[in-house]
């Protein structure tokens, strides 16, 4: 900030609630503290663990501010889903590629959203644990692709979540929160593909609050993304 | 005259709070012009204003220029170790009359009718907004003399001691700009603060709203949930660790009772924020991820062991805040504390014991009570008691006293009531007490309809703890043997019949599938049933059970005032179920409260009771006089508690859904007028299919 500040670039800044869904144990806050701790250089205490975690994502026609709402993936809680996404503006739906139920789950929440989240969400359907599945040996350790041992957990090929992602049009990336591979390029992704309209002043996020002064005066400049553009905006780095 | 914002904080709150919104600083500094702008704009900033301002004293004497390590505008402790003097949230003249002004007229005798609770918040808000736009005209105004004079020189700045004069300019300037934003948000906080401590006692659980009630409401509920034992475990947290949780989860039940004591907004937010911040040190403790996964089950977990004393009162202080705090600073983490909480009220509000799986056999206490074993526990007719009383509970005397009570009105009322029903009567009354537990929030409003006196404390002068428990207790009794009296009753008429009584959930099955439930003169309950027609076709067995649940108001009401006929609670009972079913519930488990927890009340009190209800259940059983009044707790019960359907699985449906809609095969052929009633019959079926367990 203090850098824009004084560079007075008219960058857009702007807070974003993202709120996580998936099935328990998917890994929905690991990736939420890869992507938060990756590039991290303040001592930051959140008061409410993981739960609750703010991070910036400096891009080069944007800063977004996340803040990241998790929310309990146990199927009894379901139900109060809703007060976590009101206002959203993102939705990070995750599933675990070794775990066909969870893209099942993940479904349900990309319709439950599309269906009752506030128009205009962008969710993105997120595959973890990649880490788990051989054939991502090979851009890891290439050498033990063919051990028997390194066996591979894949239960959901990407095709076919993929054609799920298209189909909906949603942003789809498989990540591993272990190994923090592609964990900055799903956030990256969602900063770009936030339609500047929706964009609020900074603190804005959650509260639908506001006013759209800032936002507004920069809507000429058109920051449609797709997937493609999502990708390359997510080789410029993150500087989160 | 000075307002302060609250400096009774503990320490290690503020700092846990203040730590917690690492996006401060650069606020602070990068948006400080915005000051002129609407201070809607600007939510966040304010959070480190109002975390930092409960140091002041204790920081100030120590560090007379804190700001200095903190020129890094992202560095997320800065608002932590950042303080002001004091008197910084001193409102100025202006203000303070505006602020004065504002309370005045809600004193003013203005409005025609006294506000709604919503019209209330409309006036606070739009105060906030201006008056914090007043704030920054006053801050900016101070900026301005700043940029243009030596700090020092400023009037509003001379107030503040720092010691800065050493600093070149520009970082200078940037310390200006933060200590103005922290003035700002300083005096936003303090117009708040005297604003609603002015008029707490109006604004707490305001006339227009059933905050008390249903904070009683989900008092009973949680004491109930507590009682049957409901465990971390059964909230989806599995710690792997033995240890005394409740106890190490004291400091977070201490936080939000503390919610209770303060009268602002921001106060509560605080003690909120500081029971999250004792729940992930604990869930720290166990080596446990502090997700969401985690949070929000041990947040339920401590709201259920919290004491359910009249001083919890976790909806009211929820509303409380949500409605007077200014919008604009309920943002952030705040905003998450909030709907967490909401999010566990909510599910606290409408659990049940199936879906925790309290029945799960490897849990410390027995927990029989769960409605699936219910009609085995029928067939266990002869089980003489109760055997969840918690042991070692102080009441255990009260509650044996009451189970004699029961069975010696069941002797009494033999002579008068048929034959079968009374039998159901004294009997163990274990069968589901689970289902108590499911009292809906709305319940609360059930007491107010029907005119059924709320507040139990003028009747309880023991010890409220235990009373409330006591209370839950009684409750878990109260509906135990209201669901298990209408077992009896049906088996007792089939053994009229000559029938023998179920010996197993499958015997018990088929009975209840059997057609002989038509018997029961399904059509007269239906004839009957002031416009709740899901009912109608139900089978008798729920009749039975608001005979007893009438028996059960009567049962309770002596000791409030003896004077009252039994008819006449009856008669309120009736009133509550058809204003609302739900409510019903939530009648007779409080009217059963006072015998539980009025020590004073003597056995004998109990027996004339519960002979007087014996009456009046004999009464109905016979002529079926109240009827009408039956019918919507029946359809409470159920749906209240689908557990109770579970074990009922094959029972029909109560209407069939329309035809007409069944036959429509093109959308086009349905009339727009028709799409009001497909809706509703929809829901009515997908409530069916719910009640029935056959929906997640």
């Amino acid at each position: 900030m203090a850098s824009r500040e004084e560079a007075g670039a008219p960058k857009l800044s702007s807070s974003v609630k993202l709120v996580l869904l998936g099935e328990a144990a998917v890994g929905k806050s690991s990736l939420v503290l890869r992507f938060v701790n990756d590039d991290f250089q303040e001592n930051k205490e959140p008061t409410i663990g993981a739960a609750f975690l703010t991070q910036k994502c400096n891009l080069p026609t944007r800063t977004i501010k996340f803040e990241i709402w998790d929310t309990a993936g146990q199927e009894r809680f379901a139900s109060l889903a809703p007060m976590y996404y009101r206002n959203a503006q993102t939705a990070l739906v995750v599933y675990d590629i070794t775990k066909p139920t969870s893209l099942t789950k993940a479904k349900h929440w990309v319709a439950e959203l599309q269906r009752q989240a506030s128009p205009g969400i962008v969710i993105a359907l997120v595959g973890n644990k990649l880490d788990l599945a051989s054939s991502n040996a090979i851009s890891a350790n290439a050498d033990d692709v063919d051990d028997a041992e390194n066996e591979d957990r894949r239960a959901i090929p990407t095709s076919e979540a993929k054609a799920y992602a298209e189909e909906e049009s949603l942003l789809f990336y498989e990540t591993s929160a272990k190994t923090g591979e592609n964990v900055q390029a799903v956030f990256e992704a969602i900063a770009n593909a936030i339609p500047e309209s929706t964009l609020k002043p900074r603190g804005g996020a959650g509260t639908g609050m506001g006013g759209g002064a800032r936002s507004s005066a920069n809507e000429g400049h058109s920051h449609a993304v797709n997937m493609a553009d999502a990708t390359r905006a997510a080789k410029e780095g993150c500087a989160c | 005259m000075s307002v302060r914002v609250p400096d009774q904080q503990s320490a290690s709150a503020t700092s846990s709070i203040r730590s917690s919104s690492p996006d401060r600083p650069s606020l602070r500094g990068a948006r400080s012009f915005s000051r002129l702008e609407p201070s809607t704009t600007n939510p966040l900033s304010r959070l480190g204003g109002e975390l930092t301002i409960p140091d002041i004293s204790k920081t100030v004497s120590e560090t007379p220029s804190p700001i200095e390590e903190h020129d890094e505008e992202d560095s997320g402790k800065e608002p932590s170790s950042t303080s002001f003097p004091e008197g910084f949230d001193e409102l100025p003249i202006e203000l303070l009359s505006l602020t004065d002004r504002f309370i005045e007229s809600l004193s003013a005798k203005v409005h025609p009718n006294p506000l709604s609770v919503t019209q209330l918040i409309e006036l606070f808000q739009q105060f906030y907004i201006s008056a914090f736009q007043q704030v920054d005209t006053h801050v900016s105004h101070s900026y301005l003399s700043l940029a243009s004079k030596k700090p020092r020189s400023s009037p509003s700045s001379s107030k503040n001691p720092t010691q800065m004069l050493s600093r070149e300019e520009i970082a200078q300037k940037k310390r200006d700009r933060k200590m103005l934003d922290i003035k700002r948000l300083a005096l936003e906080e303090a117009v708040e603060k005297r604003i609603t401590e002015g008029v707490y006692n109006r604004l707490w659980r305001h006339k227009s709203t059933d905050d008390e009630a249903r904070d009683e409401s989900l008092r009973s509920k949680m004491a109930a949930l507590n009682v049957v034992g409901v465990k971390l475990g059964h909230l989806g947290v599995e710690l792997g660790v033995q240890g005394n949780v409740e106890e190490e989860l004291q400091p977070a039940v201490e936080a939000l009772v503390a919610m209770n004591d303060q009268k602002n907004p921001l106060g509560k937010l605080q003690s909120l924020k500081q029971a999250h911040k004792a729940i992930v040190d604990w869930l720290s403790t166990h080596n446990s991820s502090s997700s969401a996964d985690f949070i929000l089950p041990t947040l339920i977990y401590t709201l259920i062991i919290s004491p359910p004393t009249q001083s919890f009162n976790i909806i009211s202080n929820l509303f409380f805040i949500q409605r007077f705090r200014a919008k604009k600073a309920i943002d952030g983490e705040a905003a998450y504390c909030l709907t967490n909480l909401e999010a566990a009220i909510s599910f606290l509000e409408t659990v049940d014991l199936a879906t925790l799986k309290v029945e799960d056999p490897d849990e410390g206490r027995p927990r029989s009570r769960s409605r699936s074993p219910l009609p085995k526990e029928e067939s266990e007719a002869g089980t003489p008691e109760i055997p969840w009383a918690p042991v070692g509970d102080p009441l255990s005397n009260l509650t044996d006293k009451l189970a004699a009570a029961h069975a010696t009105a069941e002797a009494a009322a033999a002579e008068n009531a048929n034959k079968p029903h009374v039998k159901v009567i004294g009997t163990n009354p274990s069968a589901s007490s689970s289902t108590l537990s499911l009292q809906p929030p709305s319940a609360a409003n059930a007491a107010t309809v029907g005119g059924m006196p709320r507040r139990l404390s003028y009747l309880t002068p023991i010890d409220i703890a235990s009373g409330a428990i006591s209370t839950a207790d009684q409750g878990i009794r109260g509906i135990g043997s209201t669901l298990e009296s209408s077992y009896k009753f049906l088996f007792g008429k089939m053994e009229k019949r000559g029938e023998e009584l179920p010996k197993t959930l499958e015997d018990a099955r088929k009975l209840v599938d059997s057609p002989i439930i038509g018997s029961f003169d399904d059509e007269k309950f239906a004839e009957n049933d002031g416009g709740l027609k899901r009912v109608a076709s139900e089978t008798s067995i729920q009749s039975t059970q608001s005979h007893k649940a009438e028996k059960e108001t009567t049962f309770g009401t002596p000791p409030r005032s003896s004077t009252t006929p039994a008819a006449a609670a009856a008669e309120k009972l009736g009133h509550l179920g058809t204003s609302l079913g739900r409510f019903a519930v939530r009648g007779f488990t409080r009217s059963s409260t006072p015998a539980a927890s009025t020590t004073t009340l003597s056995q004998t009190d109990v027996l004339t009771g519960a002979a007087k209800g014996l009456g009046i259940v004999g009464a109905a059983d016979k002529g079926h006089t109240h009827k009408r009044d039956d019918s919507a707790p029946v359809v409470d019960l159920l749906s209240t508690f689908p557990d109770l359907a579970n074990s009922l699985p094959k029972v029909k449906m109560g209407i069939p859904p329309i035809a007409r809609f069944l036959d429509i095969e093109d959308p086009g052929e349905l009339r727009i007028s028709e799409v009001g009633e497909l809706l509703k019959d929809y829901k009515r079926l997908v409530e069916e299919l719910r009640v029935r367990g056959a929906l997640d």
